[in-house]
């Protein structure tokens, strides 16, 4: 078995080089399905490293864009030894941007760290009207409910997209994260959200609060 | 004063900012997007934007005149989706709520460096412009037609805009750069970027093959100066940089991709007399002190970041601007607005160099409390004498802050651009007599249409 911790570190470091060697090297070997699982966890706390030297000031939004690519040919290299079971979730999110907006920037950021994270994400996509989030909740009935917006009257749709939540009786089912350059504490409150975040790897942090 | 000697009056209070002069006041600049002023007139912001004409701008202007209280004419450029529409683009697109935005689009592959590198306008007019437009990636005969059209569309609503400016700037006696004097000036990375790899494409070339980065982004030099070449320099006009990724970026990524040709586009453009102004979007504070070595005199519009460190370290040399936090004219107090304009004042007015604007200008109805957005101009024009008027902000001269940069770079050329020397190879004139008049023709037409590609 391949050192855990060393790829988990390598991850950490952004060392795609290092980190697609040891892949490939421990697909040759033909391992079992449990021990694949292992890597993959071990990718995924790689991310965890990422999104605290984030937090910390010592990696920036290009470093986060990065390690979502990492991670993603990570799983990819190892998908041949991944078998059909997949690892349990801990959680499902869905998660948009909001009707006149389309940024996703933020939002594939997110996505990313929250799958490394261990929850599924289903993205529903850029400009997405209130209904669309309705639906899917109905549909999936997921933990949490993600609303990303860049400009400034994303804050209008937002509170639009809690309101038909509210409506369709769904608000208490779920927990709502907004996240975007616009948002703020006040902007939480008047759009009736449980938190907000300009940072997603403390918005992955939220989230898995709500999911212990 | 009357509108005329208002003019006068504010464009001497600009002449004497830029000129490193103590002017009577600080300069005011309002806060206020055309998305804003077309909504404030009630109408629906997606049908005006496919139907202005100068009678239905001038209508939306004279409304918004009720809130306006500063010195420049907030400017009616807008991007216009009719002309979007011919290109059919994919990096302007209009959202369902009627505001056009940029996406994230990748209209160039990893391993198309070397071409890029070779030829940067070259490569862009002939796969990059089709892919970030559909409508000119047609047959020739078909693109033809569209890129006319496009170009007609956008010349139109080019003309409004102008004749809007100049007729209300005289009616009300605003402070405008004169004609041909400003301009979008793009920087290569932001370029390379936005436009061509995208957003999030440029991180994995950064890690994946750094040095084709910096080989891009030097080769982009010579064509985003030329691009950048304003028809008439004036002290009063400015090169427009609008940044993007910089804070996006590690400090050893920004001083190794980012800063070395922006800092060189400027120098460049500050030895033709030209001065910069740069909108440094989000949080700059970290580039401080790179942003001493920029040409004396460059405006500095700043979005968020620590004001004072902002005025210890470039106050003397840099115009400041910005830092005014436009949402707290939504959600503060009048006297919580008064407050954060006084302690901003306080800080970047003495000594002057300073203009007042805010961090951002507001797009929809719902970004301003209009009451508290007039109050706090209000008090910002009465906080805005200085008893030292006519002093010098700094005795140190602009000349000897310009580094020479442009002798290290070619010429800008592309077998797309032909001078009317080789054009005339082709088709001669039939007589010497009229040589001038086709050379001017030519060149007339051929940089009304060039700023298009």
């Amino acid at each position: 078995m391949i050192d855990l911790k060393a790829l988990t570190a390598s991850v950490g470091e952004l060392d795609e080089e290092k980190v697609m060697e040891v892949l490939r090297g421990f697909v040759s070997t033909n391992p079992s399905e449990e021990d694949a699982q292992k890597v993959v966890a071990a990718c995924q706390s790689g991310m965890a490293i990422v999104g605290d030297l984030y937090e910390k000031g010592e990696y920036f939004v290009g470093d986060l864009i990065f390690a979502g690519e990492l991670l993603t040919s990570a799983i990819n290299t190892l998908k041949p030894v991944l078998g059909t079971g997949s690892s349990a979730s801990v959680g499902s999110i869905v998660l948009g941007t909001v009707a006149g907006d389309l940024h996703d920037i933020g939002k594939n950021i997110f996505k990313s760290m929250s799958e490394a994270a261990g929850f599924v994400v289903y993205d529903l996509g850029i400009d997405q009207p209130a209904g669309a989030f309705v639906e899917k909740v109905k549909e999936i009935n997921p933990v949490v409910v993600g609303m990303s917006g860049v400009l400034t009257l994303a804050l209008e749709a937002m509170k639009d997209t809690v309101d038909a939540l509210k409506e369709a009786g769904l608000r208490d089912s779920v927990k709502i994260i907004i996240g975007g350059n616009p948002v703020t504490k006040e902007a939480c409150e008047q759009i009736g959200a449980d938190a907000f975040t300009t940072n997603a790897a403390e918005g992955v942090k939220i989230c898995q609060g709500w999911v212990k | 004063m009357n509108a005329q000697e208002l003019k006068q009056y504010r464009t001497k209070l600009f002449t004497d900012v830029y000129s490193g002069i103590i002017p009577e006041r600080f300069p005011v600049i309002d806060g206020i997007s055309i998305d804003y002023i077309i909504q404030y007139g009630n109408t629906d912001i997606m049908k005006a934007q496919y139907s202005f004409t100068k009678e239905s701008v001038l209508n939306m202007y004279e409304k918004i005149m009720d809130i306006l209280r500063g010195d420049m004419f907030p400017s009616a450029h807008a991007r216009n989706p009719v002309a979007l529409m011919f290109q059919q683009s994919r990096t302007m697109t209009m959202g369902s709520n009627g505001f056009i935005q940029h996406p994230e689009t990748s209209n160039m592959e990893a391993d198309e460096y070397d071409e890029f590198i070779e030829n940067p306008f070259d490569f862009l007019c002939e796969k990059v412009l089709p892919r970030q437009n559909p409508g000119f990636d047609t047959d020739p005969i078909t693109r033809s037609l569209a890129f006319a059209k496009y170009v007609l569309a956008s010349m139109d609503f080019g003309r409004i805009v102008a004749e809007v400016g100049r007729e209300l700037s005289e009616k009300y006696g605003f402070f405008a750069s004169p004609a041909g004097s400003a301009i979008g000036q793009s920087v290569p990375f932001d370029f390379l970027a936005d436009m061509n790899r995208g957003f999030t494409k440029i991180p994995m070339d950064i890690k994946r093959q750094p040095q084709k980065v910096v080989d891009a982004c030097e080769a982009l030099v010579p064509y985003l100066v030329w691009k950048g070449m304003n028809p008439v320099t004036s002290l009063l006009g400015n090169n427009m940089i609008m940044t993007h990724m910089a804070p996006f970026l590690s400090t050893k990524d920004f001083e190794k991709f980012y800063w070395p040709t922006f800092l060189k586009i400027c120098h460049i453009c500050a030895e033709r007399g030209q001065a910069m102004q740069i909108f440094c979007e989000s949080d700059w504070t970290r580039f401080v002190d790179h942003m001493q070595d920029l040409p004396q005199g460059t405006r500095l519009w700043m979005e968020y970041g620590d004001p004072q460190k902002f005025k210890d370290k470039l106050g003397k040399k840099m115009v400041l601007e910005g830092f005014y936090p436009l949402t707290l004219l939504k959600n503060g107090t009048k006297q919580q607005c008064i407050d954060k304009a006084k302690e901003l004042i306080d800080i970047l007015a003495p000594g002057g160099n300073f203009i007042f604007r805010f961090d951002k200008s507001a797009l929809s109805l719902n970004d301003l409390n209009t009451e508290n957005y007039i109050a706090t101009l209000e008090y910002v024009l009465e906080n805005s004498k200085y008893d030292n008027a006519g002093e010098l902000v700094t005795t140190a001269k602009t000349e000897d802050s310009i580094v020479k940069y442009s002798h290290l770079y070619p010429e800008f050329k592309s077998k797309y651009i032909v001078s009317f020397d080789e054009f005339k190879k082709v088709y001669p004139p039939v007589d010497d007599r009229i040589e001038p008049l086709m050379r001017s023709a030519y060149n007339k037409y051929t940089n009304m249409v060039l700023p298009f590609m």
